[in-house]
């Protein structure tokens, strides 16, 4: 028996063949089924007859016979309500045939049996389509439009920071993926009215952007996601006119995509996770390496193409690469990147504001569009956020990124979702957080790189300290012990009952004593601060004789005869009526050193130390000579006597005390006064040579 | 009165330290160089103290000092191998603790500072009488 099957969805009339089996109904695509409005049935009432070419079909059903007279027996329940066509001729039966309401019965019955089927295969789809593990917001869009036999969808999520509607997912390939200006007007309309559901025909601006070009039904239904800027758009379209979606079924659609998008954001909070757990393995002092591991966990977790990380130089004024990831290099930059923030960029606009971030859905079109620096994406650079680093009170650099690619298929570019700039700001805030204690790290360094200086200045200090102290004690315990016990002698000889001629010279000599030492302690003290000395001593012209040899011989001959028991023997002749450039006060330190030391090395000579004179080749300078027959010095030690702290092996050898700073400072007086002290001899004697500067030159 | 051996090579010092020694009624004999003291060494034990500096020449007579031993502490040592009682004043500019000889743990050792102050000086007489 021929009879055809109409099922009810929505408002209108869908086609169905027959068909018993659930599974034959699942491989049939819902735009394979013909679909008429309600209207269309309306004046047919139950069990009345019409002709078939009254039918008017938008294309057609060759079950239909356009010369039969159909009968319309209508079903309707709650949870169905199909018409069934019976042709008459099935009902102009024999006398020996089953009675017209017999096949009337039979047939809605299989009518029934058909519809059932459908149903079950539908919901079966539905199911299958919603419940699969890998089932994302869009698959399940796409499985409500099928069930619902919409042609067309659309989920827009409103993103709250860039105040963008961005399409999540469609049937359809949108421009750009994003709303124009023209066209989100009716979206924004919809967002501040009241209604939760909107049912019109496409406006001209929606059907210009060939979103809804060829539909002419729109059903919008508003999302709520939890938060409260959290806010979505379904919208279903089909071809058919005042196609209007069940007030049961629109229900069950908004809390199932509500429900898939908020489960799909956790996954978005897993991405701010992993993200996140870049942040434990950072470093002090390890910014660049960190902002090139950071960049590439978040093009990793959040899909862009590229992402960078731009730190401000507060002296120069501009933001320099610290780290890139892009579809060329991951974390590093072969060439250094600056951005001057003196002139006008994209960026540098950002890191101005007071806005904090800012987002580009068409850079290509966008006015100012100078970027000194374009990370590699794949194709042109498309889509954009800026964000800037900051603190309460500072402002650190910028973190970029660069078209977001679908991570299904690694090619297509998708909208950011409010999600990435929720986690972007987050990261953001931790990443400055990371910045302000690497300035405070730095600050630290910087301190203690002062407090460093400042011990090995202070360590420096006491180490010369030390050295004076040592230098000096050696030096100076003679005198020292001379001044305490020469007066205590001098106060006991006074005490005798009868102060004889003898106690007067004991007590000459002993003032004498403590004239010497008081003389030596001077020359000491001068050695040791020459430095002081230099700045403030001025060359003149000098007698060798009479200014430089006798002063000194006046204190340190009778010093040395009494101490060393040696002489000192003066050949005046090649010195007298010398004269020299120099500073007196300079010239007599580095004599008397030159003397004590051939006193004190002077041990087992029977020989005197000489004092000579002679002119240097070139007529420039004067050579005033020193001999001492005593210890030698060994030719390897020749250029290190006058080496700070260098000490003999013969002196070494025979334990005489000393700091082995004498050579060296007296050679170092000179070279400031534009001489030299030069060792000319190793033994028998050994010569000294103070080479002094018969004018003086600047 | 005591007899006092003096060895010291500082001879502005070893002058003065002679005129008090002498002056409270001891005598003093001054040994200026440790080659006079390794000449005299047997008839040391004649004194009844010996005021022994520490930092002075080697001389000739010793052959060879390790690098941290100070003439002065190879005199002691030489000193107690003969004569193991013989009371030593050791007078020094040298810091104790870095010597090698642990005079501390010494009998009948007296140690003393330089300079050669009016204290030191006074320290020195009442060893002395001691």
């Amino acid at each position: 028996m021929e009879f055809l099957v109409f099922y009810r969805i929505n408002n209108y009339y869908v086609y169905l063949r027959d068909i018993s089996d659930p599974d034959t109904f699942l491989s049939i695509s819902s735009s394979d089924y013909s679909m008429y409005h309600e209207d269309y049935f309306a004046k047919y009432k139950d069990l009345c007859t019409y002709q078939g070419k009254e039918f008017h079909l938008d294309f057609d059903i060759p079950e239909i016979d356009l010369r039969e007279e159909y009968l319309v027996a209508r079903s309707t329940s709650t949870n169905s309500d199909y018409i069934t066509l019976i042709p008459l001729s099935e009902l102009r039966t024999s006398v020996f045939g089953p009675k017209k309401p017999d096949i009337i019965a039979l047939a809605t019955s299989r009518a029934r049996i058909i519809v059932l089927a459908f149903k079950m295969a539908q919901r079966q789809k539905l199911l299958q389509n919603l419940f699969s593990t890998k089932t994302d917001v869009r698959q399940s869009v796409q499985a409500f439009a099928d069930y619902c036999f919409f042609q067309k969808f659309a989920l827009w999520i409103y993103n709250p920071s860039s105040k963008h509607f961005c399409c999540l997912c469609s049937s359809h390939v949108m421009p750009r993926e994003y709303v124009s200006q023209d066209a989100d007007t009716s979206l924004y309309d919809f967002l501040l009215s009241a209604n939760t559901h909107d049912f019109r025909t496409p406006n001209k601006a929606e059907i210009n952007c060939e979103y809804a070009e060829g539909m002419n039904t729109l059903n919008r239904i508003k999302l709520c996601f939890g938060g409260d800027d959290e806010v979505g758009i379904l919208d279903f379209l089909s071809c058919h006119l005042k196609f209007l979606l069940r007030e049961r079924t629109l229900k069950m659609i908004k809390h199932h995509i509500e429900s898939k998008y908020v489960e799909s954001q956790q996954k978005s909070l897993l991405a701010l996770h992993k993200i996140e757990e870049a942040f434990s393995g950072y470093r002090l002092g390890h910014l660049r390496s960190f902002a090139r591991v950071l960049t590439s966990r978040i093009c990793d977790q959040l899909s862009f193409q590229a992402c960078s990380i731009f730190e401000y130089d507060g002296k120069n004024n501009t933001l320099n690469l610290l780290g890139v990831t892009d579809t060329e290099k991951m974390g590093k930059s072969k060439k250094k990147v600056t951005y001057d923030l003196n002139k006008p960029t994209f960026t540098g606009a950002v890191f101005k504001s007071g806005s904090g971030y800012a987002c580009s859905y068409d850079i290509e079109n966008d006015p100012q569009n100078s970027h000194t620096y374009d990370e590699t994406t794949e194709g042109e650079g498309k889509t954009w956020i800026a964000m800037t680093l900051r603190s309460e009170n500072a402002k650190w650099g910028i973190l970029r990124v660069k078209n977001k690619h679908n991570p299904e298929d690694n090619l297509s570019l998708i909208n950011f979702t409010p999600s990435d700039f929720f986690i972007l700001r987050s990261v953001c805030i931790h990443l400055s957080n990371v910045f302000s204690l690497e300035r405070g790290h730095k600050d630290n360094r910087t301190r203690m790189g002062d407090l460093e200086k400042k011990r090995s200045e202070v360590k420096h200090n006491f180490e010369e300290l030390k050295t004076f102290y040592n230098v000096f004690l050696h030096e100076i315990r003679t005198p020292i012990s001379t001044f305490s016990t020469s007066p205590l002698r001098i106060t006991r000889l006074l005490q005798a009952p009868i102060v004889t001629d003898q106690i007067k010279r004991d007590i000459e000599l002993k003032v004498n004593d403590i004239k010497i030492m008081g003389a030596r302690l001077a020359f000491i003290a001068n050695t040791y601060y020459f430095n002081e000395l230099v700045k403030s001593r001025r060359p003149e012209r000098l007698s060798v004789l009479q200014d430089i040899i006798f002063p000194v011989l006046h204190i340190t001959r009778e010093y040395v005869k009494k101490q060393h028991d040696v002489d000192i023997r003066v050949g005046a002749s090649s010195l007298e009526r010398v004269t020299v450039t120099g500073d007196k006060m300079l010239l007599n330190i580095v004599f008397n050193t030159l003397i004590s030391n051939a006193g004190k090395y002077a041990i087992g000579s029977q020989k005197p130390i000489a004092i000579y004179g002679e002119y240097d080749p070139s007529s420039r300078y004067f050579l005033i000579c020193v001999d001492n027959f005593g210890l030698p010095i060994y030719p390897n030690e020749k250029d290190l006597v006058f080496d700070s702290g260098y000490r003999g092996k013969a002196v070494l050898d025979q334990k005489i005390g000393g700091t082995g700073i004498g050579l060296y400072l007296a050679r170092e007086i000179m070279h400031k006064q534009n001489g030299d002290l030069i060792l000319s001899s190793l033994q028998d004697p050994v010569t000294f040579k103070i080479k002094v500067p018969m004018k003086w030159r600047t | 009165m005591k007899r006092i051996l003096l060895v010291e090579d500082d001879k502005y010092l070893s002058d003065d330290l002679h005129f008090f020694i002498t002056e409270a009624g001891h005598s003093c004999e001054v040994y200026h160089s440790a080659d006079q003291f390794m000449t005299n060494i047997d008839k040391l034990g004649e004194f009844d103290k010996i005021i022994l500096d520490i930092m002075m020449m080697k001389g000739k007579l010793i052959r060879k000092l390790d690098a941290d031993q100070e003439t002065g502490e190879f005199l002691y040592k030489e000193l107690r191998k003969r004569f193991p009682e013989i009371p030593v004043i050791v007078l020094s500019a040298k810091d104790y603790a870095n010597m090698i000889v642990d005079f501390s743990d010494e009998s009948n050792v007296y140690t003393l500072r330089k300079p050669v102050n009016e204290d030191v000086l006074r320290e020195l007489m009442k060893l002395i009488i001691k």
